[in-house]
C-alpha cells in the first residue's frame, strides 16, 4: 500500500494505491489519527487505485467514522471498483447514520464536502 | 467450469502479517485455474484473506513461531479451502446484533462471499473451512 495526503479546498484527501489489508491497516490508522488530531473533520479517501480491501482496512474506516461523528464530520470514499464497493456496502459503511458517502470521483466528493461546510 | 483434474494443494506459511499478500495472490491463481470467473475469484481471495489474517492475528499464540496451513481441494462441485492455525478461535459467528461491531466484519464477509463457512475449534488449533460452488452466473 502506498499513500499520500493532498489538500483540496482545505479537505485532506488520502490517495491510496495497492492493497489495504490487516498488515498495512495500522499505517493507515496512524495517518488518519494524525489528520484528526490536527482537527480534520472531513476526510476523502481516494480508492481509485486500490485493488483490495479487507476487514482490517474496513475497521480503520469505521474507526475514523466513529471519531468524526461526534464532531459532525463526514467521510467521502471515491471508488468505482465494483468488487470493493460490494464489500463496503456489505458491511454497511454507507448510510445516513455513518455519514460516509460514496463518490465516483474526487470532484463529486469535494462538491459534497463543500455543501456540508456551507450547511453546517 | 469445475476442473476435476486440480491436484490438492497445500500452502504452509510462517504466521506473519507480511505473508498475507502472497497467500492472496496464490489463492487467486488457484481459483482462476479451477475455472472461476473474475468476481468469484475476487470473493475467494477476500474470504481466504480474512481467514488467514484471522489465523495470523488471533490463532498464533507464539507469533512467528506458529504456522498457518492452507489446503485447497478443487472438485466437480466446488473449491474447498481449509485454513488451519495453532490457536483457539475467540469469536463465534456473529448475529444481527453484532453488525455494529466492526471487528466482526471479517466473519460477516466470509459468510457473505462463500457458499459454506465452517469453523471448528480444537485444543490444537482452529480450522476454518470455506467452500465456493461453481455456478454459471459467476
Amino acid at each position: 500500500m502506498d499513500m499520500n495526503v493532498e489538500y483540496e479546498k482545505k479537505v485532506p484527501i488520502l490517495q491510496i494505491s495497492g492493497e489495504i489489508d490487516h498488515f498495512v491497516a495500522p499505517k493507515l490508522q496512524r495517518q488518519i489519527d494524525d489528520l484528526i488530531d490536527a482537527d480534520a473533520v472531513k476526510l476523502v479517501f481516494d480508492f481509485t487505485k486500490v485493488d483490495y480491501l479487507d476487514s482490517g482496512g474496513i475497521g480503520v474506516l469505521f474507526n475514523a467514522m466513529q471519531q468524526l461523528l461526534p464532531r459532525e464530520g463526514m467521510i467521502g470514499i471515491v471508488c468505482v471498483e465494483a468488487n470493493l464497493i460490494r464489500i463496503l456496502e456489505l458491511v454497511g459503511l454507507f448510510n445516513k447514520k455513518t455519514n460516509v458517502l460514496l463518490f465516483k470521483d474526487r470532484e463529486e466528493a469535494l462538491v459534497a464536502m463543500e455543501k456540508k461546510i456551507e450547511v453546517g | 467450469m469445475g476442473s476435476a483434474q486440480c491436484q490438492p494443494l497445500k500452502l504452509k506459511i510462517t504466521s506473519r502479517g507480511d505473508k498475507l499478500a502472497g497467500v492472496r495472490s496464490h489463492v487467486g491463481e488457484i481459483a482462476e485455474a479451477c475455472g472461476f470467473a473474475k468476481q468469484a475469484v475476487y470473493d475467494i481471495k477476500v474470504a481466504v484473506g480474512e481467514a488467514v489474517a484471522n489465523a495470523v492475528e488471533h490463532g498464533s499464540p507464539k507469533g512467528e513461531m506458529n504456522n498457518v496451513v492452507i489446503d485447497f481441494k478443487c472438485d466437480k462441485n466446488d473449491l474447498k479451502i481449509k485454513v488451519v492455525d495453532e490457536g483457539i478461535f475467540k469469536r463465534t459467528v456473529p448475529g444481527p446484533s453484532d453488525m455494529a461491531d466492526y471487528r466482526a466484519h471479517g466473519i460477516l464477509i466470509m459468510l457473505a462471499l462463500m457458499d459454506k463457512v465452517t469453523i471448528n475449534e480444537s485444543d490444537h488449533g482452529t480450522t476454518v473451512l470455506l467452500a465456493k460452488c461453481y455456478r454459471t452466473d459467476n
